[in-house]
């Protein structure tokens, strides 16, 4: 499946905690905000936004890295254009 | 069916019940909170001031979410007296609830200033959001000569006053007991970077001065410095810390030092007796030393970890602890363990004007990192600690 996720940066303050759990999807730039890897990767240039092909299990800990952001700055959205998360 | 008592409904007590309840579909667990919100972001709390956000986004659950888990949330409820050898916990409406294991995850008091006006703001809670966030409202309606603000303490949260302040355009200044920012934790230097830096962007900085005299009648109208001086201020943003002691654990022959003391899986000494987040001073392998840290993620990694330990899956917490923060956009992490006392070496990687860096080491290996205004080594330095141990 692809999923698209993006960073708000306005609201990341660096805490780092999907780094920890999702450490190829997230990593911290210089201006300590998380950017969208693609399985560890920044093809084409950093960025707040990616649309990555996933399976179930790197889906599953990639939901666990949005949650564990205490900001609420990480959205996920499936193909459809549903939002994952935050599901509230 | 067993009785899983959590006390506390912050983010490392809601995680773990979350987590037993993902591992055990039977268990009654019940969290015990004093506060009369379900779980919200404390870390959120300065972005909902700054009205970057609105108020309803700073929760992290909902009502039905609860109901859902089937995890029952008790409301504005104080444990009163912990019975371990009984298994009960007394609440304050003289419940008695059983309980088969038991989590401690009360977090910290805040300490308070010495007196009190209306005027004197603190942030730990959403209810002193609410406060601070009037507060500002106030303010910002007076004449422009008259918004003026100081700030308390040396630590993150006088960082976040500042942060408030400048976003609100009120000018502001800095009182401190200590002699600079984490005046233990920093070397001179350190604290020389962060001086300059609020001196470009012309924050006045009064250091080893001891609690102001408040003045006004019942509204803050300024402050009486203890060297002398008398400073203009309708808002006083405290932030002195935080207390982990509490004599509900200690009356209850739980051990604890300045927290609760806790093994690498976060259990007490007590059969059946978690403690997780920042009340629990744990046996961190990673640095090989008790430890006690106060920030989101380490409650909530741990939260996660007691809670699988809690359902049966025995597991150690291994976290290379960070905390991040930025003062007026000055970036400072700190990573792992940055205490001077328990380093045999610290040794300086970057000493300029207005950056620096740190490293802590232990037995000849990195423990800990300091970086301040060059932050870029983060990643680096995070892999450095884990790696080294």
């Amino acid at each position: 499946m692809k999923l698209r996720i993006i960073v708000d940066p306005d609201l990341c303050i660096g805490a780092a905690s999907c780094v920890t759990v999702a450490p190829e999807s997230f990593v911290l730039n210089v201006e300590n905000k998380a950017e969208v890897l693609e399985k560890g990767l920044a093809e084409g240039g950093s960025s707040y936004e990616r649309t990555v092909e996933m399976t179930e299990e790197e889906k599953e800990n990639l939901i666990m890295a949005a949650q564990s952001c205490p900001t609420l700055a990480i959205t996920i959205f499936d193909e459809n254009g549903t939002q994952l998360y935050p599901n509230m | 069916m067993q009785n899983i008592l959590i006390i506390g409904g912050g983010i490392a007590g809601t995680t773990a019940a979350e987590e037993i309840r993902k591992r055990d579909a039977s268990a009654h667990i019940t969290i015990l909170s004093e506060e009369q919100h379900v779980l919200y972001s404390r870390v959120l709390l300065p972005h909902y001031v700054k009205d970057k956000i609105v108020r309803d986004k700073v929760f992290l659950r909902t009502g039905a979410w609860y109901l859902e888990k089937n995890i029952e949330l008790m409301f504005g409820v104080r444990a009163l007296e912990i019975d371990v050898k009984n298994q009960f916990v007394r609440t304050s409406e003289d419940r008695e609830l059983p309980f088969d294991k038991l989590l401690l995850t009360t977090g910290g008091e805040i300490s308070l200033f010495q007196d009190d006006l209306r005027g004197i703001s603190y942030l730990h809670t959403l209810d002193d959001a609410d406060h601070l966030k009037a507060l500002v409202g106030e303010v910002r309606t007076l004449k422009p000569d008259e918004r003026q603000a100081a700030v308390y303490g040396g630590g993150f949260i006088a960082c976040e006053y500042a942060n408030v302040f400048k976003h609100f355009e009120i000018p502001f200044c800095i009182i401190m007991r200590g002699s600079g920012f984490w005046s233990r934790l920093l070397s001179e230097h350190s604290q020389k970077v962060i001086r300059n830096f609020l001196d470009k962007q012309g924050v006045p900085l009064y250091t080893n001065e001891p609690m102001p005299e408040l003045l006004g009648e019942d509204d803050l109208r300024g402050l009486k410095l203890r060297s002398g001086g008398e400073i203009s201020a309708r808002i006083l943003g405290v932030g002195i810390g935080m207390k982990t002691e509490s004599s509900l654990v200690a009356d209850a022959g739980i051990p604890t030092n300045h927290g609760i003391l806790a093994n690498e899986y976060l259990e007490t000494t007590i059969p059946n007796v978690y403690a997780a987040g920042d009340v629990a001073e744990f046996e961190d392998t990673m640095v090989k030393r008790q430890v006690q840290y106060s920030n989101w993620m380490n409650a909530q990694m741990q939260g996660r970890v007691v809670g699988a330990t809690m359902a049966g899956e025995r597991t150690a917490f291994k976290l290379v602890s960070s905390y991040a923060t930025n003062l007026l956009g000055l970036h400072m992490v700190f990573l792992g363990d940055v205490n001077r006392e328990h380093a045999d070496e610290i040794r300086v990687g970057l000493a300029t004007d207005d950056a620096s860096q740190e490293l802590f080491f232990r037995n000849g290996m990195l423990v800990g990192a300091v970086l301040i205004g060059d932050i870029s080594p983060r990643a680096t330095l995070t892999q450095a600690i884990g790696k080294s141990l």
